[in-house]
C-alpha cells in the first residue's frame, strides 16, 4: 500500500515537473514573440516554474522514500551502488542548480532550457527502464549529447515560430 | 521509536531542509525579494535539520555504531564508512547553524534584502553553501545505506 503510494507520488512529481518544464518553454517562447515580456506573461510563467520546483520537491522526497525502502524494507541495499540510479540522481541535482545559474544569469538561457528540458525527460526515461546495462559515464555522456541535441531542435523550433507570428 | 522510522524521518526531514536552503538561495536572488516566503522557508530549513539531527542522533547513538558500522566495516566497501561517514558526521554539525544564521539575517534585517546588495550576494552564497554541503551529507548517506550488505 505505501510503496503504491510512493510510485503515485513520484509519477505526480515528475510529472508535473516534466509537465511544467514543457509548457514554461512553450510559454516562454511565446512570451518572446514580439522580444518584450509583460506582466502578464512573467506571471504566468512563475506560476509555471513553481510548478516545477514543487514537482520537483515531491520527485525527490519519493525518491529518497525508494532508497529508503531498498534499505530498510526490501534489503536490495545493492540497488544503492547502481550506476544508472546515481546518474539518475545527477542528471536530477542539475535541474534545480541550473535554476539557480538560470536566475542569477550564470548560464546562457538556450542552454539552460534545453538542460532542464532534457534533464526531466531523463529522468524519466531513466525511471521507466529499470535495467539499463550502460555504466555511468556512458549514460552521462549520452546526456550530454541529448542536451546539445535539445537545444538544437529548440532554437530551430524558436526561428520557424517567429518567423510564423512576424510573417 | 523504532530505528526504522528514525531513519526514515532522518532522511525526510534532510531532505526537506535541502530543499528548503535551496528555495531561499533563490528567492534571494529574485529581482524582488519576497520576504515572507524567505522568512517560512529559512524557518522550515532550520526546524528540518534540528529534527534530522535529533532523529538521525538517536539511531547512529543507539544502533548504527554497534549494529551497522561493523557490518560496514566488514563488507566490501569499508571506505563508506570511514571516507563518507566520518566526514558526513563532522560536516553535518555545520547545516542547523547556518540555517540558523540565514533564518536570524532574514528575520531580523529582512527588510532590508531588496536594498542591501551585499547583504543579499552574502546570504545567496551562504544559503547555495548550506544547500551544496546538505547535497553531499545526503549523498553519502546513500552511500553509507548502499554499503551495508
Amino acid at each position: 500500500m505505501v510503496y503504491t503510494l510512493l510510485i503515485i507520488g513520484h509519477i505526480i512529481g515528475t510529472v508535473l515537473g516534466a509537465g511544467a518544464a514543457t509548457f514554461a518553454e512553450i510559454l516562454h517562447m511565446r512570451a518572446m514573440r514580439d522580444g518584450v515580456m509583460d506582466p502578464e506573461e512573467s506571471a504566468t510563467l512563475s506560476l509555471v516554474y513553481r510548478v516545477i520546483r514543487i514537482g520537483l520537491f515531491i520527485a525527490i522526497l519519493t525518491g529518497f522514500a525508494f532508497l529508503i525502502d531498498f534499505r530498510f524494507i526490501t534489503g536490495h541495499e545493492e540497488r544503492l551502488y547502481s550506476e544508472k540510479l546515481w546518474a539518475k540522481m545527477t542528471i536530477v541535482l542539475l535541474i534545480p542548480v541550473n535554476a539557480l545559474l538560470l536566475q542569477a544569469r550564470r548560464i546562457p538561457f538556450w542552454l539552460g532550457s534545453a538542460l532542464s528540458l532534457t534533464a526531466w525527460y531523463a529522468a524519466i526515461v531513466l525511471g521507466v527502464f529499470r535495467a539499463i546495462p550502460y555504466s555511468y559515464l556512458e549514460i552521462m555522456s549520452a546526456f550530454i549529447v541529448a542536451v546539445l541535441v535539445m537545444s538544437a531542435i529548440l532554437e530551430a523550433i524558436r526561428r520557424a515560430y517567429h518567423k510564423m507570428t512576424t510573417a | 521509536m523504532s530505528f526504522t522510522i528514525a531513519v526514515v524521518v532522518h532522511v525526510l526531514l534532510g531532505v526537506t531542509g535541502v530543499a528548503f536552503s535551496y528555495a531561499v538561495a533563490l528567492g534571494v536572488k529574485k529581482r524582488v525579494p519576497n520576504v515572507a516566503f524567505l522568512k517560512w522557508s529559512s524557518a522550515i530549513a532550520l526546524i528540518s535539520y534540528l529534527l534530522s539531527w535529533a532523529t538521525g542522533a538517536y539511531y547512529y547513538v543507539l544502533n548504527y555504531g554497534t549494529a551497522v558500522k561493523p557490518r560496514i566495516m566488514e563488507g566490501a566497501y569499508p571506505w563508506a564508512h570511514s571516507i563518507f561517514m566520518e566526514s558526513k558526521e563532522h560536516i553535518f554539525l555545520f547545516l542547523p547553524f547556518m540555517a540558523l544564521v540565514i533564518a536570524l539575517i532574514i528575520f531580523v534585517r529582512g527588510e532590508r534584502i531588496a536594498a542591501d546588495v551585499s547583504m543579499r550576494n552574502s546570504l545567496f552564497i551562504l544559503s547555495l553553501t548550506t544547500f551544496f554541503l546538505g547535497v553531499f551529507i545526503t549523498l553519502s548517506g546513500v552511500l553509507v545505506s548502499g554499503a551495508v550488505r
